[in-house]
């Protein structure tokens, strides 16, 4: 019964979430599969996720977080007794993707920034033998590693069409790299000098490594800061669980007068309310301190909505770029479409 | 008859605070001053010829008066890219709860009121149930509890306010500071970008307005307000003058302006002050870094031990105590 009641309280917890967060999908004008109707639903979520830039879908991302919530709730409740545990599991259970998902973004975003920092190489080696930034980018499309390779790729076929700064834009709008934007930059400027930038290359390979290794050390800091939020705010409850199962033990020998109390205590309404407030408090300091690990370590990314309207005198170039930052151009293989949060600002 | 008055005085408290919040809601934004222009619900911009505007008033002749705080919270508008003005080029942002001295002023008041009565109506109204619920049951109340509740509310309302009254302070430096962090953090990121520009032989106002074109964070943002107030009025140093205006303090943001202001006036060859200059950055950009990130973890630390104390606390601590008071009861 404690149980089912426990179950209820999550649902009921996940039906008002996705009330309050999730806008509604467009009306099917016909029946739709359910995982569709289930995606079209969570829209909202999905673009968090993708301004987030997590790669996964919001289905996924649900199934997932509800899979480990419920373990979580059904753990907790069975370890305490304690049914008001149960919603707070499943809460933790969409926390602890969510950190998951962050973790393994910053490995990628870092990974990628070292394979850019390599293309940089590659771009003034063969600028210095051959100065055509035609056959640097072809040698960055050929000796670079993925997904830097199909970057450069799209890159050289976007010069060959002269639509270069086009084609940077739409990289970097989905890339979303500061560290990028540099090259991006570079790239542009030595397209329209079209010959004697050899130093200009030189010091963006330079620059660029510079660059990532300072990116990697923000990227370690914040996970740090994160490990530690996480060994303490697990660390109690492990501590606590140890000593549950422990006094579980010890009540079911001859010695389970002495926790006699502590076993049923949190079956109680007054050990509910006190383990739901112990609960509650974790959760609170695993968040605030999340976003304390970031602090001073994320550049946010402005797009069009803040921007200042451009100069007169720019008119025209500022129309050609906006439309070129609102498309982001078609997906590569493996990479799913953008969605609209990637085109108002994020995480550098 | 006392307890009567008593709920009166909480009735006349929750009428202040419905009235605070939500008298003004259907004021015409449209005939209001943009300076006074609606923000938020909460906003006092929703001013309107009511008890609130007489606050949004005194606000404005506050502003006048304070010189030194208010080149404070002047500075720190601006900082935190909040600050708005009639002349200003760039519309106000959306995320800014106040955006001048006068509106700032205007929310400090605003959070006194709300703060002091909300505190203190809550307070009445809590005592007006519990002497209520006396008077119900037939328990006669103790002589000095509505001289006490009178202190109590008294004293937790002058929290209140006193909490209204430096809230925005406390919103205002945070939003600062962190701007200003962002800033200099993205700063050493892209002044590479602008040295590669000088390199492949643009000049360094070209350099700054191609740049300012860009995707980017707050750093592109001014370089934007820079650009912006260039094309307006042609004076380049004014420009760069309105960059360290509005970012004073930041130590990287005067280095980078003192060398383009330098470079402009003296129509020098900026190639080797920049490559000093983005050299230098990189370097700092890492010890920023690091530092930030010792910082981060040092300043979590505190809020990390208080939850493990407490959770540990509340569940081995708490039924221990729970089973002691069971066994001597």
């Amino acid at each position: 019964m404690a149980f089912l009641l426990a179950l209820l309280a999550g649902a009921a917890l996940f039906a008002i979430w996705c009330g309050v967060v999730l806008p509604r999908g467009p009306v099917a004008p016909r029946p739709i599969p359910a995982r569709q109707r289930a995606e079209r639903r969570l829209i909202g979520l999905q673009a968090r996720l993708d301004a987030a830039q997590m790669e996964i879908r919001a289905f996924d991302f649900v199934r997932q977080s509800l899979l480990l919530g419920v373990g979580l709730g059904v753990g907790l409740g069975l370890l305490l007794g304690a049914i008001v545990l149960a919603p707070v599991g499943i809460l933790a259970g969409f926390l602890f993707t969510w950190s998951t998902l962050e973790r393994e973004r910053d490995q990628r975003q870092v990974r990628y920034n070292k394979h850019l920092a390599g293309a940089c190489d590659v771009i003034r080696n063969s600028y210095s033998v051959k100065p055509s930034l035609q056959k640097a980018l072809e040698a960055a499309a050929i000796y670079t590693q993925s997904p830097v390779k199909e970057d450069f790729g799209q890159l050289l076929i976007g010069y060959m069409q002269g639509e270069f700064e086009s084609t940077l834009d739409a990289v970097a709008e989905r890339r979303r790299s500061i560290v990028f934007d540099g090259v991006a930059n570079a790239l542009l400027r030595a397209e329209r000098a079209g010959a004697g930038v050899t130093d200009m290359l030189n010091r963006l390979a330079l620059t660029t490594r510079e660059n990532v290794a300072a990116f990697e050390d923000a990227v370690i800091a914040q996970t740090t800061a994160r490990s530690n939020v996480q060994w303490g705010t697990y660390g109690p409850w492990g501590v606590f669980a140890v000593f549950r199962t422990l006094s579980l033990a010890f009540s079911l020998t001859g010695a389970g007068g002495v926790f006699g109390g502590l076993t049923t205590f949190f079956s109680t309404p007054a050990g509910n309310l006190i383990a739901l407030l112990a609960a509650l408090i974790t959760v609170g300091a695993y968040v605030y301190c999340y976003q304390l690990a970031q602090r001073g370590l994320v550049v946010r990314r402005v797009g069009g909505a803040d921007a200042l309207p451009e100069p007169s005198g720019a008119a025209q170039a500022g129309t050609e770029r906006g439309s070129a930052v609102t498309s982001p151009g078609a997906p590569m293989r493996g990479q799913r479409p953008l969605g609209p949060a990637f085109e108002t600002g994020g995480e550098a | 008859m006392m307890v009567w008055l008593l709920a009166l005085a909480g009735g006349l408290a929750v009428f202040l605070i419905v009235a605070g919040t939500a008298g003004n809601a259907g004021s015409a934004s449209g005939s209001a001053h943009p300076m006074y222009r609606p923000r938020t619900a909460r906003s006092l911009g929703k001013a309107g010829p009511s008890a609130v505007s007489a606050v949004v008033r005194a606000g404005a002749g506050r502003a006048l008066r304070a010189d030194a705080v208010n080149a404070r919270y002047l500075r720190q508008l601006k900082q935190a890219d909040w600050y708005w003005a009639p002349a200003e080029p760039a519309p106000l942002k959306r995320r800014a709860p106040f955006w001048n001295l006068e509106t700032l002023w205007a929310e400090k008041y605003f959070g006194v009121l709300l703060g002091g009565a909300g505190a203190a109506g809550l307070i009445l109204l809590a005592g007006m149930i519990g002497l209520l619920t006396l008077e119900f049951t037939g328990a006669s109340p103790v002589g000095l509890a509505v001289p006490a509740l009178g202190v109590g509310a008294a004293l937790v309302g002058g929290l209140g306010a006193a909490l209204g009254f430096t809230s925005p302070d406390a919103q205002l430096a945070a939003a600062a500071l962190s701007r200003q962090r962002e800033l200099s953090l993205e700063l050493g990121f892209r002044i590479g970008e602008i040295r590669s520009d000088v390199l492949a032989g643009v000049t360094l106002p070209t350099a700054i307005g191609n740049l300012s074109r860009r995707a980017g964070g707050p750093f592109i943002e001014e370089l934007r307000r820079m650009t912006t107030a260039l094309k307006v009025d042609a004076d380049e140093v004014a420009a760069v003058n309105t960059l360290l205006d509005r970012n004073q303090g930041n130590e990287f943001v005067m280095e980078f302006g003192n060398t383009v202001r330098m470079a402009l006036l003296h129509g020098a060859r900026v190639e080797s002050a920049l490559n000093a200059l983005a050299d230098a950055a990189q370097i700092r950009l890492r010890q920023t870094i690091q530092a930030q990130g010792r910082r981060n973890a040092q300043e979590m630390a505190r809020p990390v031990a208080l939850t493990t104390t407490l959770v540990i606390s509340m569940l081995v601590i708490a039924p221990a105590i729970a089973g002691i008071v069971e066994g001597i009861g």
